[in-house]
């Protein structure tokens, strides 16, 4: 009995993550099945299987490896460029100012290291379109828009409050003596920091890195303002196709495709960091 | 090696007196325990001689040297904390080395120091594991091994066995005794365990709510305590207390409650005198209290009545709790003595043992 109950238990679990597995891959699954099918089988109604409701083809990834790889590989070198060097300055800055704000007291004005980390964070909580208008001016004026630099720096500012939050909380968690057994040792506080603390705190610093390069990986709106045809990320060029050519889902699916293909990566490569990164540290 | 001053050391955290006017003085090669409860100030004290707490007033010697307002890598002393805190990303052979290569010692005299150490401690054969596949003792044992390792003028040791089983503790209680005797390096060590404290310092603090209460060898502390305090915390189980009257008939002195009249003995006397007639609290150790067979002597003036409530046999002494004259007490028993709970025993005080303390100022008085 008790095992027939365990059996059933068991099956009904597995029954709803199968269902939440099926919820969450089905849009990957059709943008994926799109980017194989031919125009006729897009519009004429919803077809779900290759070889049984339609006839694959590779055309249009054909074409975008031809016909247009230059239209691609621009926005592609961008978006690498500007997410991967803003997330790397935004978890620098963010762990050094988490490290700051978790081991010594800071008063500014009337505010405390709560009031301090709440008012780093707040500046994320703030919806970016408030700061976009405001930005393009700065940006005009410095004579940076349509640079990969204008982006960088707006995302570092973006990021930076999200890398600081989450590694105020990964640093609250390591033992304070083992830093304080280095100082006895003879180490310097900058020795600790990047001897001691940076050792210790590296998977979770790969988890913050892959948070902060998805959010400027996937960014739209401040792209949009800041960029111009010289420095298109992936995301305005998955977007141009609907805008300058009506909706070419085939093309559009396999730019989607290509565009998860470095958030995939970057997991399955810090697999390991990111499991140990995401449960508290022991001993 | 060096000997370690504190000169009236006083720390506050905001309105809280953690340490308060401390005057310690630690002389060259002595090992001394500083011992007492929890939230006592000991580690706070200690940290501040390793320089991770401010001091709010007063003055660290350290050899000849003022040091609070030098920071802990440069005080020349070396910690080992109760958590062990050793590096969890490096092997034990690093984290033995971490100290000498911070103080650019040349790699092949590094090499040459970790070796002796892990010889020394039996981890000689883990050196290339990582803190976290290590037991419990050996995790000890390197983080011992990464303070002798630098050879500094002064170790601290944050009670350092309090993470181990009850077995190891004994263990390595001896094997830092041994290392002592070898390496002589002056030496505070805090514990809230009194057996501890009295197994390994050469000198022992008790300290209670940041105050300094008693400094002295291990068994002076023991034999006679300053204050009602110490008396208690220092010996397990703890003293006896009584609260008596003193009477005083035809010269002599008697301790007096509801459950027994107790003679205090001639020797005594002389400083008891201008507490005759008032109250007083009357200690006693267990140890101190036998049964007539045990004290081959059956003086109606050394005994009291008690009624046993519990035994606890401990295989080699029998430990009996009792009642007398509303008081409880504890006697330590040979373990062949028959009792029942419920019986009334009698008990001999041996009385040249006895304690007064003031019932106020919980001082002693003789």
């Amino acid at each position: 009995m008790v095992k027939k109950k365990r059996l059933l238990n068991n099956a009904a679990t597995y029954g709803m993550l199968l269902l939440w597995a099926l919820i969450v891959l089905f849009p990957l699954y059709w943008v994926v099945t799109t980017s194989f099918k031919e125009i006729g089988d897009v519009f004429r109604g919803p077809r779900y299987i290759p070889w049984v409701d339609f006839i694959p083809t590779t055309e249009w990834w054909y074409n975008i490896w031809t016909v247009q790889r230059r239209m691609l590989l621009g926005p592609v070198f961008n978006s690498l460029v500007i997410a991967t060097s803003s997330s790397l300055f935004a978890v620098i800055f963010g762990t050094m100012a988490a490290y700051g704000l978790e081991r010594f007291r800071f008063k500014f004005g009337h505010m405390k290291n709560k009031d301090i980390l709440l008012w780093i964070v707040s500046q994320r909580v703030m919806p970016p379109v408030i700061t976009a208008l405001a930005l393009f001016i700065m940006f005009h004026f410095a004579g940076l828009l349509d640079t990969k630099l204008a982006l960088i720096f707006v995302y570092i500012a973006a990021h930076t409050p999200i890398a600081v939050w989450m590694m105020t909380n990964f640093i609250s968690q390591l033992p304070i003596s083992i830093e304080e057994a280095a100082l006895v040792d003879g180490a310097s506080r900058v020795q600790v920091f990047f001897r001691i603390v940076l050792p210790m705190v590296a998977p979770s610093i790969a988890v913050t890195f892959l948070l902060c390069f998805i959010f400027a990986w996937n960014e739209f709106l401040l792209a949009l303002m800041l960029t111009g045809g010289r420095t298109q990320t992936l995301p305005l060029l998955i977007a141009a196709q609907h805008f300058q050519r009506g909706p070419q889902w085939w093309d559009i699916s396999v730019l989607v495709t290509i565009s998860i293909i470095p958030a995939i990566i970057l997991v399955v490569s810090l697999q390991r960091y990111l499991i140990k990164g995401l449960i508290p540290i022991g001993k | 090696m060096a000997k370690v001053v504190l000169h009236e050391v006083t720390k506050k955290f905001g309105d809280v007196t953690a340490v308060d006017r401390l005057d310690l003085k630690v002389e060259d090669e002595e090992f001394i325990v500083l011992v007492g409860p929890s939230g006592c100030g000991k580690t706070t004290t200690l940290r501040m001689v390793a320089g991770l707490e401010e001091v709010t007033q007063g003055e660290i010697y350290i050899g000849e040297r003022p040091v609070i307002d030098i920071p802990p890598k440069d005080r020349d002393i070396a910690m080992v904390f109760q958590n062990y805190a050793l590096y969890p990303h490096m092997s034990v052979y690093d984290n033995i080395a971490f100290g000498l290569r911070m103080r650019k010692v040349p790699n092949r005299e590094i090499d040459k120091r970790v070796r002796q150490v892990a010889e020394l401690l039996g981890i000689a054969d883990k050196l290339k594991r990582k803190p976290k596949a290590l037991s419990g003792g050996e995790c000890q044992r390197v983080a011992v091994g990464r303070a002798i390792a630098r050879h500094p003028e002064v170790f601290l040791f944050d009670e350092p066995l309090s993470s181990l089983d009850a077995k190891l503790r004994v263990v390595m209680r001896a094997e830092l005794q041994a290392l002592h005797q070898e390496l002589k390096t002056t030496t505070i060590y805090v514990t809230h365990d009194q057996a501890e404290a009295m197994t390994l310092g050469n000198r022992v603090a008790v300290m209670r709510d940041g105050v300094m209460q008693q400094y002295d060898n291990p068994q002076t502390v023991y034999n006679n305590p300053v204050t009602m305090f110490v008396a208690g915390f220092m010996g397990s189980p703890a003293m006896n207390f009584f609260p008596v009257r003193l009477t005083g008939e035809e010269g002599r002195l008697y301790v007096v409650n509801s459950g027994f009249k107790l003679k205090v003995p001639q020797d005594k006397t002389g400083k008891l005198e201008g507490y005759l007639g008032r109250e007083v609290v009357f200690g006693l150790r267990p140890e101190n209290l036998k049964t007539p067979e045990m004290a081959h002597d059956h003086n109606p003036e050394a005994t009291l009545e008690a009624r046993v409530r519990a035994r606890a046999p401990l295989g080699d002494e029998l430990l009996i709790h009792a009642e007398t004259g509303g008081v409880e007490l504890v006697a330590r028993l040979t373990p062949q003595t028959e009792v029942a709970i419920g019986q009334r025993i009698a008990l001999v005080a041996e009385m040249e043992f006895m304690h007064i303390f003031d019932k106020d100022t919980e001082e002693a008085v003789c």
